[in-house]
């Protein structure tokens, strides 16, 4: 037999072994195996399944593994070794865990479950897997409209799995030997959070849903950060992954209401951490793990009220122990250059969106010309030498005019370096233009995915106008943003399509290298799904595939914003004024509002 | 400065040298050990290596030195990463492993693999190199110092490491063999061992 470091790339993710992992030998008679569709790298950069794993690990009974999808070369080495997709820890096949959990981060991973379920030895639908095999559970970001993938997974977790998993992986603990249907009806039942598809009868007609039935799953919303489960422990990996460094979350949710941001939509409402919490778990993850690099996370760093108090603590705390900070999803409004002192001046990035305040105030990006200038010559004058900066095409109301104005603002950029800098270094300024994908829960939910000829016609007059300014671009492919528009706008009727991609060679659908669009397009056409409708505009009155999840957020209010949009007029962030998006009247957002904006 | 000796056995065998390195970092980190580190707007830890072990290969005899205070090998040990245990510290005056060592033991375990003992000292021993410009083919016979067959699958080797330096993985996959282990057991500057070369650079 093969010695797995000559037979594969990376040996290392394949055997496990961090340092930091919780006792796996404890007793137990509940075996869960926590999985992300993507490789050991990206899987082992998320937040999400590590707050899970460990959360899961200390639940009494109860062991919990992992396993990433592997690449080809892993994939012809079991085949050969005649063995099965096994777990990281203990090599445990995955078809003998109680429990297989999919953490669906991206809809671009959906072909690499079929890969790793059929590595697994184990049967694509529910249905086909019967009482037998474990139960197969789907959860993450994309489980708000996992649609596409409903025949696939016995039950879809909707939310935030801190408080109910303990009590769901208890109750299966005390009803061990309960037939799999049987438990499925118990958690439908008990966990409002829970969805378990077989038990909707969704009526279809082609890709259109005429009939969705009575109730709702609602997505789980911790209540409080301060009390919710966090670990101050982290797995340190012995290769290096996407996000090598210690990780902790500032808050969940986001107050600013932009319109094409499901994010600020399903993480709602703002839940923030104290900060002299914060700096304390900061300083256990750093001298349990010993990163020298931290990233202290959320939707937007900025509107962190207690980021002052935190820094104080934090930076020479940092300076002291030779640890790297770093301060991801900045907004322009919130941006100070004193971030960046004492810390090694790396590369900025923003997000101004699009070209013209006119489409910014249409997209609710409530940042003004003077915000991105301002803070652009801040930057500049701190020492920075190298920003990035981030756009979207295809917005609603989008005209040629917004398009140039991407450019225009980009040599405004240019010619403020120019005037302000404080660095020798020349400018390194580059534009990324990805494709706006209308998704689920936003006002823009019934927005028109833009024909692949309008994007292309942009992309084309951006692309030559910053290569005549010597401006780096960089844009998405437009099949892969189609297709991701096609899975996360689409209902059931996806469902078969998705296993013939598969059968057609589809898997690490993220990775540009390995896409293969004609896969999908071919699939779409042998089982008669019609893209143009599932990306195409919607009506307001149409029932929308994934009517029946509650994600705190009224539908009602997604229609005040969509009208909004059209009419230009904005909305200012809910610690401005409560924009009654329906979590008020649920309880949420009466302890707090959110974040407190800077004083400026 | 202080130079621990450690082994490096599996998972740790098969993350390749600067994986290591980082691994190593932090567990000085974790240890709270007195180290220094290089100045200016990226410090990193001053971390000293003796020659890169090739990924999948094991080994009782690695060493990495660094600067400022020795660290309680059992308190190293409670923090450090599995399949890394530290086994000697020692503190010498300032010495460069990575361009001191000039060979080292190999123990290499594969059924019948005593059956290559003629064929590795074959002269030429052409191996492929894979480079930046492509693959070359290089006479690596220079470098095997000895082969012993300590008994039918089992295998002494004494190969040329450090600056000229030929991996054991390499020798054996030009063969069409696959070996169960290759543990690295001893180095060597020029005849002494690395642990007599340290001693004799003892401070105090």
């Amino acid at each position: 037999m093969k010695q797995l470091y000559n037979a594969v790339q990376k040996p290392y993710q394949y055997s496990g072994g961090e340092y930091g992992l919780p006792d796996l030998n404890k007793q137990c008679d509940v075996r869960f195996c926590m999985c992300v569709s993507d490789s050991y790298e990206v899987g082992m950069s998320n937040l999400g399944i590590r707050i899970l794993y460990y959360l899961f690990n200390q639940q009494e009974g109860v062991v919990c593994e992992r396993c990433f999808a592997p690449w080809e070369d892993y994939a012809d080495y079991l085949k050969s070794n005649n063995q099965t997709l096994c777990s990281l820890e203990t090599k445990t096949p995955l078809s003998q865990f109680d429990f297989v959990g999919f953490s669906m981060q991206y809809e671009m991973c959906y072909s690499n479950f079929f890969y790793m379920m059929k590595l697994a030895g184990m049967p694509f639908t529910s249905q086909e897997r019967g009482e037998d095999f474990p139960i197969i559970v789907a959860g993450g970001p994309c489980a708000v409209n996992m649609e596409p993938m409903y025949k696939f997974f016995d039950m879809i977790f909707v939310g935030e799995g801190e408080s109910p998993w303990p009590k769901i992986l208890a109750d299966y603990r005390k009803m061990k030997g309960i037939k799999k249907s049987e438990f499925l009806q118990y958690v439908a039942q008990n966990y409002s959070c829970i969805y378990v598809p077989s038990l909707w009868n969704i009526v279809y007609d082609g890709d259109v849903v005429k009939h969705m039935p009575e109730g709702k799953v609602v997505r789980n919303i911790e209540a409080d950060m301060n009390t919710t489960f966090t670990s101050d422990k982290q797995w340190v990996p012995g290769m290096e992954v996407v996000h090598d460094r210690a990780v902790l979350e500032l808050f969940r949710g986001c107050a600013n209401g932009c319109r094409f941001c499901q994010a600020g939509i399903i993480y709602r409402p703002v839940r923030e951490r104290n900060a002299d919490r914060v700096f304390e778990l900061c300083k256990s993850l750093l001298e349990n793990t010993g990163y020298n690099e931290l990233s202290l996370n959320s939707l937007s760093t900025g509107d962190y009220s207690g980021l002052s108090c935190l820094l104080e603590q934090l930076l020479p705390y940092a300076k002291q122990n030779n640890v790297k900070l770093n301060l991801p999803s900045l907004r322009l409004d919130t941006f100070k250059g004193g971030f960046a002192a004492g810390n090694r001046l790396s590369s900025l990035t923003f997000a101004p969106e699009t070209g013209t305040q006119r489409l910014r105030d249409v997209i609710n990006k409530n940042i003004t010309d003077d915000n991105i200038m301002t803070t652009i010559e801040e930057a500049f004058k701190q020492g920075y030498s190298s920003v990035k900066l981030y756009f979207m095409i295809g917005l609603p109301t989008e005209t040629m005019e917004d398009v140039e104005g991407i450019f225009h603002l980009a040599c405004r950029v240019k010619a403020l370096y120019s005037r302000t800098k404080v660095s020798k270094k020349p400018l390194r300024l580059s534009v990324s233009c990805s494709t706006f994908i209308p998704k689920p829960f936003t006002p823009f939910q019934w927005e028109a995915f833009d024909s692949r000829e309008n994007v292309e016609n942009k992309l084309n007059f951006l692309r030559e106008k910053c290569r005549s300014k010597g401006i780096q671009f960089a844009y998405n492919d437009y099949d892969c943003s189609l297709l991701e528009a096609v899975l996360a706008r689409g209902g059931r009727s996806v469902a078969d399509a998705m296993v013939e991609a598969f059968n057609n060679g589809a898997k690490f659908d993220a990775w540009s290298e390995h896409f293969k669009s004609q896969a999908y397009f071919d699939a779409f056409e042998k089982c008669g799904v019609d893209i143009n409708k599932i990306v195409g505009a919607k009506s307001v009155d149409d029932i929308l595939p994934w009517d029946f999840v509650d994600v705190g957020v009224d539908k009602s209010f997604l229609v005040r914003e969509r009208n909004k949009a059209y009419e230009c007029k904005t909305t200012p962030s809910c610690t401005v004024q409560c924009n009654g998006c329906g979590l008020h009247k649920k309880g949420f957002c009466h302890t707090t509002h959110g974040n407190a904006k800077a004083v400026k | 400065m202080i130079i621990y000796k450690y082994i490096k056995m599996y998972p740790a065998n098969l993350a390749g040298h600067v994986d290591t390195l980082r691994t190593l970092m932090r567990t000085f980190r974790r240890a709270k050990a007195d180290v220094t580190y290089s100045q200016g707007y990226n410090p990193h830890m001053d971390l000293y290596f003796s020659p890169a072990l090739g990924l999948g290969c094991e080994s009782t005899c690695e060493y990495v030195g660094t600067k400022g205070k020795s660290c309680d090998l059992d308190k190293l040990n409670s923090v450090s990463a599995p399949g890394i245990r530290f086994v000697e510290c020692i503190e010498t005056e300032d010495v460069n492993l990575a361009a001191a060592v000039t060979s080292a033991d190999y123990i290499v375990k594969g059924k019948g693999v005593a059956d290559l003992h003629t064929r590795l000292q074959s002269q030429p021993f052409n191996i492929v190199q894979s480079g930046k410009d492509g693959d070359k083919i290089k006479d690596v016979s220079a470098r095997i110092f000895s082969v012993t067959v300590v008994d039918a699958d089992t295998l002494k080797l004494n190969l040329a490491c450090g600056n000229d330096n030929v991996r054991p993985d390499k020798l054996f996959s030009t063969l069409n063999f696959e070996p169960d282990s290759i543990v690295k057991t001893e180095m060597f500057v020029g005849n002494e061992t690395v642990d007599c070369y340290l001693n004799s650079h003892k401070l105090n």
